[in-house]
């Protein structure tokens, strides 16, 4: 719409420019001036003459010679030019009149119409840097990739080109790879904040919306190199929420939000974080992972031993739940595997140590510290 | 959107072209003074379009919007931001546009600069002017559009031609077409006259710097062109008589006798007609230049044939304007009143030989040029006019022109005395004898004729600083009144004997350079000396090294003259990656004496680190860009001398009267 605003805005105004002298007053008769023109460079060459004779550029009969030459072509056109009568008002006024309505009319559709027909209007200008960084149509972002691949297939070593590629990967949706991409970018070129916080998202979106150990590092380093921004401390109370340290999570959305401008557009969706995270703590369905915090132990210090053991066992759930999805939380099957021994569950405890071990298979100090556990708890037998 | 803005300006600019041939034509012919002020808006507006057209396609080459499929064929992101700006008229479409931005620019400063035009002459101007453009915008939008789109864009271009990612080549075309639009101007006001069937006393006026500005681009363009094919091609020539190059030398030759002729007009009123016919087939040959360049006539008539429409509608153009042109002429030429007589022996005169050994020469590179296309289109025989024939038909027309340049500024305007003027250039003659005598004695051995050559150089440059001395009567007047009279030297006096001086530079480095080259061509192993002009080449082996988007192979070549170390050469063979295509490098060691050219060729399989190599030592060749630098700064003098140019007649019974040289 912009732009056929603009073609309007630029048609009338060549067509004002142009047609301007249309609508003016008719100044001097053209014969008229014509031969004024003539008389006018003829009398401008007699003044030169007369210069150059004063500067010795010509002698007086020189001066005299080439006068009185100029002199003969001057009265001969003077002579010439008689006043023939100019067009009458009338007849101008109705040809300007024609003139500017047939170009009124005639430039603008001949203009529209030709550019119709070679234009193509609605078309974006695609310039080569916004289409590496902005969305894009599908089809030619795959030439792209495909082209940069190649590139560095033959010189892994180009930083640039992991730099550049990563965030269409990550707009592609091919995590893993923008995962990867930044990374390199990250070694081959030194850490940005910038590339951190890619890596970091693409590995979050990778694992299904975890912020797994890694992302968290980038996170916290993101963190230390730009402390002012709001998301890498997102990101670190999620992975806090995610561990199931509710509190720290709260405590890290809060701050966030009492940093927050008041007019920024993420502030509701923390808010809303926050009110969902109150209402879980409040309603503690999810067990905390790293084992029961003192409120917590109070609080159940209060309830019946039914209701003790009601949230006991859900406690060990929502960590069994959590481990079924974070598997290389070592700390975390020990924890779960005594639970399940504490309550008498001894087969779901075997269990979890079959799990554990196929986990951590091939990582000899974790099956180590999970012998240890077993022969302590005597789940070996 | 920038772009498709761009492409609505330059459709917009059609219209309002047509405006202004329409409007000012009519008014001219009814002598309507409200229509005939339409031109100069007009003209002025549509320099603003294309203006802004072109710069829509340039910001496109800059950001490398592949969208835009011109772009897209002769772009690349990785460019170097230089050669993504000259990309823009490194290809048909977008020189076409920067040929029509040149025109239109020329057509706004007729408009602004000439308030003081007669009415009718300046809207009779304009209007021809409007119908060029009017037809060259008809055939960038129709024929070749640089605006076309491609959806879905490719992701990258496919590149500039290596060779033309050159410094000297971003510049050219710029210069050759300011050049050859530049004539434009010439021809509208030729035509507006034969419109009017009227010469005005401010016709010339106009017509001479106009089309000295035109000439002085088109030899700077056409030197530089010479100067890059010189070093960059490789084969240490600088001038090919290639129809690519005569096609821009016919209308610099041609230019040079209107130049010339139009200096008669505005001095003299005489020589009206011919003045008017030479800026008609001036700007002919100009178009006539585009049209086998840009049709692909010349790589082939077939090729031509496979690709018709831009060719034919060039051809139209041509067929339009230079036959329309010329009808108007043969129409109207009998009622323009005939200018001012003069004897034969007079400036004038002298002005008439070179405007006839100049467009005599002309016709005959214009012969050399399209005999072999018709031949060929006519018989299907393909036949090469090479150099020889060039030689022997240009060269012979230049002796005598050469010969009689430095009398030409020394006669007087009306009647002339030749001896007189002979009288004044003895003492250039005497140089020239003693350079003649100096040369065969320095290069005994060589072409008999050579020296002859560089004495006709060295006759010129001598020439021209007589007139200088004689108008300022060094020798004559004690050294102080030489001295006033020299600070009281209008520019436009020194513009000519600059320019001259210029022409006899050039014609001893061509001369030079062209008689005493000395060439070795032979196979070097590491280690291997080779001796040529007198400097001594080691070559040292070769080497292969990456540069940003090319591989190449380095020649090391340690340079000694007397044992003594002067430079080190390092030419190359390139292999581009983006479009792969091996270019050479050439070493040059640039001295006063000559250049020394060195250009490695293949690697020899049958010895092992063995290269083909080319060694040139070309003599004297820097004379000849130096001298069309020379020529474009007295250009440039008199351009910037914006006096009237008055001739001072002779009085006949002045000659017979005994009388003090001037």
């Amino acid at each position: 719409m912009l732009f056929w605003v603009l073609c309007a805005v630029l048609t009338a105004a060549v067509l004002y420019a142009v047609t301007r002298p249309l609508s003016a007053p008719v100044t001097a008769p053209a014969d008229a001036s014509d031969a004024a023109s003539d008389i006018a460079v003829y009398r401008d060459q007699l003044k030169e003459i007369e210069a150059d004779r004063v500067r010795g550029l010509l002698s007086d009969a020189e001066a005299e010679a080439a006068r009185v030459e100029i002199s003969r072509r001057l009265l001969a056109r003077a002579e010439e030019a008689k006043a023939s009568a100019t067009r009458d008002q009338e007849r101008s006024l109705r040809s300007a009149r024609i003139a500017f309505t047939s170009a009124a009319i005639l430039v603008p559709a001949f203009s529209l119409g030709l550019y119709l027909a070679l234009g193509s209007p609605g078309l974006p200008g695609q310039p080569h840097a916004e289409r590496v960084s902005a969305p894009l149509e599908k089809a030619t972002i795959d030439d792209l990739v495909v082209k940069v691949e190649e590139r560095l297939r033959a010189h892994p070593e180009d930083g640039q080109g992991w730099d550049v590629i990563a965030p269409v990967y990550l707009r592609q949706g091919r995590f893993a790879e923008a995962a990867q991409a930044f990374q390199r970018a990250s070694r081959l070129l030194g850490e940005s904040p910038r590339r951190l916080a890619g890596y970091g998202e693409a590995t979050v979106f990778a694992n299904n919306g975890i912020v797994t150990e890694e992302a968290r590092r980038a996170f916290e380093r993101w963190a230390e190199l730009e402390p002012d921004r709001p998301q890498p401390r997102f990101w670190l109370a999620l992975a806090k929420e995610q561990d199931g340290d509710l509190a720290g999570a709260l405590e890290g959305y809060r701050k966030l939000l009492a940093d927050a401008p008041a007019d920024t557009d993420w502030r509701s969706s923390v808010e809303q974080r926050i009110a969902a995270l109150t209402q879980r703590m409040s309603e503690t369905a999810e067990p905390d992972a790293r084992g029961p915090t003192a409120e917590d132990i109070a609080g159940a210090e209060k309830l019946s031993p039914e209701q003790r053991a009601e949230l006991i066992e859900s406690m060990v759930a929502g960590l069994a739940q959590r481990l079924e999805k974070e598997s290389r939380d070592l700390a975390g099957w020990q924890r779960l595997i005594r639970a399940y021994v504490v309550l008498g569950q001894k087969d779901k405890a075997s269990d979890a140590l079959g799990k554990a071990r196929t986990t951590f298979a091939g990582d000899e100090t974790s099956l180590a510290a999970l012998n240890d556990l077993a022969r302590e708890l005597g789940l070996d037998s | 959107m920038i772009i498709e803005i761009g492409h609505f300006a330059l459709v917009l600019a059609l219209a309002v072209a047509v405006l202004q041939t329409v409007l000012p034509a009519w008014g001219a012919h009814v002598r309507d003074s409200r229509l005939m002020a339409v031109g100069s808006p007009a003209a002025v507006m549509q320099v603003v379009l294309v203006a802004g057209a072109f710069a829509a396609l340039t910001y496109a080459y800059v950001v490398s919007d592949f969208s835009v499929a011109n772009v897209y064929l002769n772009s690349h992101s990785a460019k170097p931001l230089l050669y993504r700006i000259s990309g823009v008229w490194g290809n048909h479409e977008g020189s076409m546009l920067l040929w029509v931005l040149m025109l239109t620019a020329f057509g706004a400063a007729v408009a602004v600069f000439g308030q003081r035009l007669p009415q009718t002459l300046r809207a009779n101007v304009l209007a021809v002017q409007g119908s060029v453009a009017v037809a060259f915008m008809l055939f960038i939008l129709l024929t070749s559009n640089p605006f076309t789109r491609l959806a879905p864009a490719p992701a990258e271009g496919l590149g500039l031609n290596p060779i033309l990612q050159d410094p000297a080549l971003a510049f050219h075309p710029p210069f050759l077409y300011a050049g050859y639009v530049g004539f434009s101007i010439a021809f509208a006001f030729a035509v507006a006259a034969l419109i009017e069937g009227r010469v005005d006393a401010a016709w010339a006026r106009w017509v001479r710097p106009w089309t000295l500005a035109a000439w002085m681009m088109l030899t700077l363009g056409i030197s530089m062109g010479s100067w890059w094919a010189y070093y960059e091609l490789g084969w240490g020539g600088w001038w090919f008589w290639d129809p690519v190059e005569n096609a821009s030398f016919m209308p610099w030759l041609a230019g040079t006798a209107l130049l010339h002729s139009a200096v008669v007009m505005e001095k003299r009123e005489a020589l009206k007609i011919w003045t008017i016919l030479l800026a008609i087939l001036t700007f002919s040959l100009s178009l006539m230049g585009t049209f086998l360049v840009r049709s692909g006539v010349l790589t082939s008539v077939h090729a031509f044939a496979v690709d018709p429409a831009r060719g034919v509608f060039i051809l139209g153009i041509l067929v339009l304007f230079i036959g329309g042109a010329l009808a108007l002429f043969a129409l109207r030429v009998g009622e323009l009143r005939q200018g001012g007589l003069f004897a034969p022996i007079s400036r004038e005169g002298s002005l008439v030989l070179n405007n006839l050994l100049l467009t005599t020469a002309c016709a005959t590179v214009f012969v050399g040029t399209l005999y072999p296309l018709a031949l060929e289109a006519i018989t299907g025989d393909k036949i090469s006019v090479g150099p020889p024939y060039f030689n022997m038909t240009f060269g012979p027309l230049m002796v005598p022109l050469l010969i009689a340049l430095p009398f030409g500024p020394l006669l007087a305007w009306k009647r002339g005395d030749l001896l007189a003027a002979a009288q004044r250039l003895w003492l250039a003659a005497l140089i020239t004898l003693v350079a003649t005598v100096a040369v065969y004695a320095a290069v005994y051995r060589g072409p008999w004729l050579a020296p002859l050559g560089i004495a006709l150089g060295v006759w010129v440059m001598a020439g021209s600083l007589a007139e200088l001395a004689s108008r300022i009567k060094l020798g004559q007047a004690p050294l102080l009144e030489s001295w006033r009279r020299f600070k009281g030297l209008p520019r436009s006096a020194f513009g000519t004997a600059v320019a001259h001086f210029g022409v006899g530079m050039m014609v001893v480095g061509v001369i030079g350079t062209s008689a005493y080259q000395s060439e070795r061509i032979l196979v070097m192993k590491p280690g291997d000396q080779a001796e040529i002009a007198g400097y001594t080449l080691t070559f040292k082996g070769a080497a292969p090294q990456r540069g940003p988007n090319y591989r190449e192979e380095v020649g090391v070549f340690e340079v000694a003259r007397n044992g003594e170390p002067v430079t080190t050469l390092t030419p190359s063979k390139r292999l581009y990656d983006a479009p792969p295509q091996p270019t050479s490098e050439a070493g040059i060691y640039v001295s006063w004496r000559g250049d020394l050219y060195a250009v490695l060729g293949d690697a020899q399989p049958n010895t092992p680190g063995g290269f083909a190599v080319w060694l040139y030592f070309n003599p004297l060749v820097r004379l000849i860009w130096l001298g069309a630098v020379v020529m474009f700064l007295g250009g440039l003098l008199s351009l910037s001398d914006r006096r009237l140019r008055v001739g001072v007649p002779r009085k006949a019974q002045v000659r017979t009267s005994p009388m003090p040289a001037e």
